[in-house]
């Protein structure tokens, strides 16, 4: 979703500039964000399913060009671009564990604040007092986090 | 990348060339190679050893 607005940006800015999204799998979980995805498309954004394997400069132009394996149709292809943005993926902090040692609270599988149940008592951890919200728990957007930090600080006044 | 600094022209950071096309690449760090992504590691500069990389993967 970063890189959908990122291309929407680039494209509110500049019209012209060819923009190309290679992905593996879409999830548009959020809210609203199927629909953003789709004002991507509207904008001209190409989305491709494809598996890049590599990519080598052009040491004249500085351009790149990527090679990529078509997910829908088998093939290899290439594309010379003249910007290559790379969509990382987010990480826990590596402090989580020494804090999640001190507060006495656990970690997941992935090293983010791991909630006592996500569906029946979501923000809470282990120890009474002691809430979650927003990145702590995974990648998240801004709006989903304060609807997280708005009912975890409501937890904490009702807590006694 | 749109702020200040370029004076909102979208360029490209190696050389400040204005660009017209742009690619993204998600799950970028996805393809880890003992601890480096295998993406970082392809950006070579000529053909020859790219195709070297590609049959070593």
């Amino acid at each position: 979703m970063i890189a959908a607005k990122q291309t929407i940006i680039t494209k509110e800015h500049d019209p012209f500039v060819e923009t190309l999204i290679f992905y593996n799998d879409l999830k548009a979980y959020g809210k609203g964000f199927w629909g953003f995805y789709q004002k991507a498309k509207e904008k001209g954004v190409h989305y491709i399913k494809a598996r890049p394997y590599d990519v080598f400069e052009n040491s004249e132009t500085k351009n790149l060009t990527l090679r990529y394996e078509d997910l829908s149709s088998g093939e290899l292809k290439k594309e010379e671009v003249e910007l290559l943005v790379l969509s990382t993926g987010l990480i826990p902090s590596d402090r989580n564990p020494s804090l999640a040692k001190v507060l006495e609270i656990e970690l997941d599988s992935l090293g983010f604040f791991k909630e006592k149940d996500p569906l029946l008592s979501p923000l809470e951890t282990k120890v009474k007092g002691i809430y979650l919200c927003g990145g702590a728990i995974g990648p998240i957007d801004i709006s989903e986090s304060v609807v997280q930090a708005t009912a975890a600080s409501m937890r904490a006044i009702l807590t006694n | 990348m749109l702020g200040d600094p370029p004076a909102g022209h979208i360029i490209r950071p190696s050389d400040k060339k204005h660009t017209h096309k742009i690619a993204w690449i998600q799950c970028g760090g996805k393809r880890v190679d003992a601890g480096t992504p295998l993406l970082f590691k392809g950006v070579l500069h000529d053909r020859g050893k790219a195709d070297h990389h590609h049959q070593r993967t």
